[in-house]
């Protein structure tokens, strides 16, 4: 009796493989064929072989793939390139009282700084300004100044202490004047549910 | 009893008239394969929890049920009590058969047993108080860690004690790769443990830094190969030819994908730590060494897929193939992924987002959670001696589980990719695009209740496993002997020579 499948058992898919039981491999009753490894299973492996032995030597003896410190060098001359771009395009914006006061109580400004504050600051200070986490911006009470410098220097340089982060590297100082303009413009507006005062009274 | 009948040979070997008996134990298997269901339910379910956390903070309740004390709790469940139960079962049900010889010692077995379901309740205890090394995946403290040093030598000498005591000449490929995961998980648990104890349930680990942190990764990564790949393999050799009836593939396949997996694997784990303070040599080895691993990977998936060729037919039927198939795909899938993740710069986008989360589940619900449900059919009728209570419900899981896996990764590959894609982005101006982390939060929160939705439909389907395993059992037999066999009383028994003596 052979250890081979019966015909029966022999069937179309067998994929060009001979199928041949090995003898004396049985084991509680599962055998084993005796096919080759698919042709392609082998090429890949030694594909990925010929594969690390180019990357290793492409990254630490000749140089052309870059390492992690080239790699960073070369991505921070790109940025660099579209800042200074950027920087020349838009002249520089000086926050001063003077400037500042160009922003507060202008449509547009606070239009825009109205959809900043959506996006990065009602998270902490409320949708409507009332305060959670950080202060209410709608009364008259503030802990850092009222003046439109006080409020555009608090966003720029954070409050640390307090977890209010800093703002100078992530939104641009128009957009931060923008901010300033639209928290002015909240200034008694008293929204639901507002945080109790913190701070001195200003009137 | 279909596995256990005469072998047709047999009729043909002379009656020896000296023969030896011998008996399996089956009451071991019947305990690990009960323990698999019943932790893969408990630990399943505190996934879901903290999979419903993240997106509803709310559910964070108290000091011991927030997310960061009940994630090691399901990461330690579902690896160590779920998918180490269910790799004993394999082992102890299959070694006993391939090497024709019952385990060495029945007092070993159970001390193997209860000790690991212990050091699983103190897991269960300490991890929601708070007590961790926060190691990844070692989170358990210096007097666990000891009790699992203990429990695994117990095991390992039981188990070596069975091989030298084997009535069967050769060695199958699935007790190959058993040996690689005894001997290895014991280095690795060893080797990244090493502590000094500063009071009962505190110590530090002796490696500090960089090097604690390679070490770590040296065991992490190897912990998903040698906990959740090898053994895995080893069941898989033993019970998809056994459940399609076929020949092994390729046995020249089996040999050389099983030593270069065990070879490769171990190399690689500092693909964990790319872009990191470690030495950039060692993060490209890491890498390099992913990328030959693939092939052997998807060695151990050709050879299960190519042994159903002829069998395809097969799957309509059954359950138990069904969900090997799909195991194995999804086996394939994440070991592509794997090595794709590695490279270098294909990890600068996929660390630290969701992306790793959609490949570990990828992984550890299709390939561990569905290879060990279709060893759970095919074992129930056998060591209950009855029939399935309801194979409809058995088809049920395993539409309602890959409706599952399929939700929870893709939700996951979305977001991970949304994530790495926004904390990449510069505007105009070349300053970060999103610079506050919660924006790209409100961005993927949907994803989380896809997420939940899956996960939930993946427990839904173990629920359903578990009532059908009751139903079964309760049709059981009331006495469940050992099956006994005999077989001639010389060394190098041909390994057709058995012949059965008594069975249920
Ligand atoms: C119902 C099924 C499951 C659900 C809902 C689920 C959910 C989760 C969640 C929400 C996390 C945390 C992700 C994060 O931190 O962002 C997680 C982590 C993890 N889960 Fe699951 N899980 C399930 C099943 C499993 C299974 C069966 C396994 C293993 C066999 C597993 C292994 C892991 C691992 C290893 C991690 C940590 C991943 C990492 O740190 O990268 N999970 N799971
Ligand atoms: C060829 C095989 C594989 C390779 C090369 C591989 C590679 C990787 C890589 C590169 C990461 C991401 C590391 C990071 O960015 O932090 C990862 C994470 C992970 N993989 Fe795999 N993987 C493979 C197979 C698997 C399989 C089959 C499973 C599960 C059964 C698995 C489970 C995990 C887990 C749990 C993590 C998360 C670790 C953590 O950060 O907590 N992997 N793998």
């Amino acid at each position: 009796m052979p250890d081979n499948p019966t015909p029966s058992e022999q069937t179309p898919s067998s994929g060009g493989y001979q199928d041949q039981v090995i003898k004396g491999h049985k084991y509680d009753g599962i055998r084993e064929y005796d096919n080759p490894m698919p042709g392609w299973w082998v090429a890949i492996f030694w594909g990925s072989v010929i594969f690390a032995g180019i990357y290793v030597l492409g990254v630490h003896v000749f140089d052309f793939i870059d390492t992690y410190e080239e790699d960073l060098a070369e991505s921070l001359e790109q940025l660099e390139t579209v800042r200074t771009a950027y920087a020349e395009a838009n002249p520089t914006f000086e926050a001063d009282p003077a400037t500042l006061a160009e922003f507060v109580g202008e449509e547009q400004a606070i239009e825009a700084g109205a959809q900043t504050y959506a996006a990065v600051c009602a998270s902490c200070h409320g949708a409507e300004g009332g305060g959670s986490i950080g202060p209410n911006l709608t009364d008259n009470y503030w802990v850092h100044g009222n003046t439109n410098m006080d409020m555009f220097n608090v966003i720029t340089d954070g409050v640390a202490a307090k977890g209010m982060p800093p703002w100078d590297s992530a939104l641009s100082p128009e957009e931060r004047a923008q901010l300033v303009a639209f928290i002015q413009s909240l200034e008694g507006t008293d929204p639901p549910n507002a945080k109790e005062p913190q701070g001195e009274l200003y009137e | 009893m279909s596995t256990l009948s005469v072998s047709s040979s047999a009729a043909r070997q002379e009656r020896p008239s000296q023969v030896e008996l011998f008996t399996y134990d089956e009451q071991i298997v019947r305990l690990f394969v009960l323990a698999t269901i019943i932790w893969g339910f408990v630990g399943m379910l505190v996934g879901v929890i903290i999979a419903l956390q993240l997106p509803f903070p709310e559910a964070n309740l108290g000091e011991y049920l927030t997310f960061g004390r009940l994630r090691p709790l399901h990461t330690n469940a579902v690896i160590f009590a779920f998918a180490g139960n269910a790799i004993f079962a394999a082992i102890y049900y299959s070694t006993q058969r391939l090497c024709k010889a019952r385990m060495y010692s029945d007092l070993m077995s159970r001390i193997h047993f209860w000790g690991w379901q212990a050091i699983i309740v103190s897991a269960a205890i300490t991890l929601p108080l708070g007590m961790t090394t926060s190691k990844e995946y070692a989170e358990l403290e210096w007097p666990i860690d000891i009790a699992i040093t203990l429990v695994w030598l117990v095991f390992a000498f039981n188990f070596f004690a069975t091989l030298r005591r084997r009535r069967e000449r050769h060695m199958y490929v699935a007790l190959w790769f058993y040996i690689a995961t005894i001997i290895t998980v014991a280095v690795l648990h060893v080797g990244n443990s090493l502590a000094l104890p500063v009071s009962f349930m505190k110590s530090y680990p002796i490696y500090a830094g960089v090097q604690d942190a390679l070490v770590q990764w040296w065991y992490g990564h190897n912990a998903v190969a040698f906990f959740l790949t090898t053994p895995f393999l080893g069941l898989m050799y033993y019970f998809l030819p056994k459940a399609a009836n076929r020949p092994v593939f390729s046995y020249r396949l089996s040999i050389i994908h099983f030593w270069s997996l065990v070879f490769i694997y171990i190399w690689a784990g500092p693909h964990h730590l790319n872009y990191t303070a470690l030495p950039e040599w060692a993060t490209t080895l890491g890498m390099v060494f992913s990328v030959m691993l693939w092939m052997p990977s998807w060695g151990g998936m050709i050879n299960g897929l190519f042994t159903l060729r002829g069998a395809w037919h097969k799957l309509r039927d059954s359950a138990v193939l069904k969900m090997f198939v799909v195991g194995i795909t999804f086996y394939g899938m994440s070991t592509f992924e794997g090595p794709l993740l590695s490279v270098k710069s294909v990890n600068a986008l996929s660390h630290y987002t969701d992306w790793t989360i959609g490949h570990v589940h990828s992984g550890a619900l299709g390939w561990n959670g569905f290879m060990t449900f279709g060893m759970i059919y095919w074992l129930v009728p056998r060591l209950w001696r009855t029939r399935m209570w309801s194979d409809k419900m058995a088809n049920t899981h395993f539409w309602i589980g890959t409706i599952g896996i399929l939700l929870y990764v893709l939700a996951m590959y979305t977001s991970g990719i949304t994530q790495g894609l926004m904390w990449r982005a510069f505007d105009e101006a070349g300053r970060l695009m999103y610079p506050d982390f919660m924006e790209t939060v409100v961005q993927i929160k949907p994803m989380y209740w896809v997420r939940l939705i899956g996960g939930t439909l993946y427990l839904g389907g173990v629920i359903l496993m578990m009532i059908n395993v009751w139903k079964t059992i309760k049709t059981a037999p009331k006495r469940l002997p050992d099956p006994a066999f005999a077989v001639p009383k010389r060394a190098s028994a041909p390994s057709d020579g058995e012949q059965e003596v008594a069975t249920a």
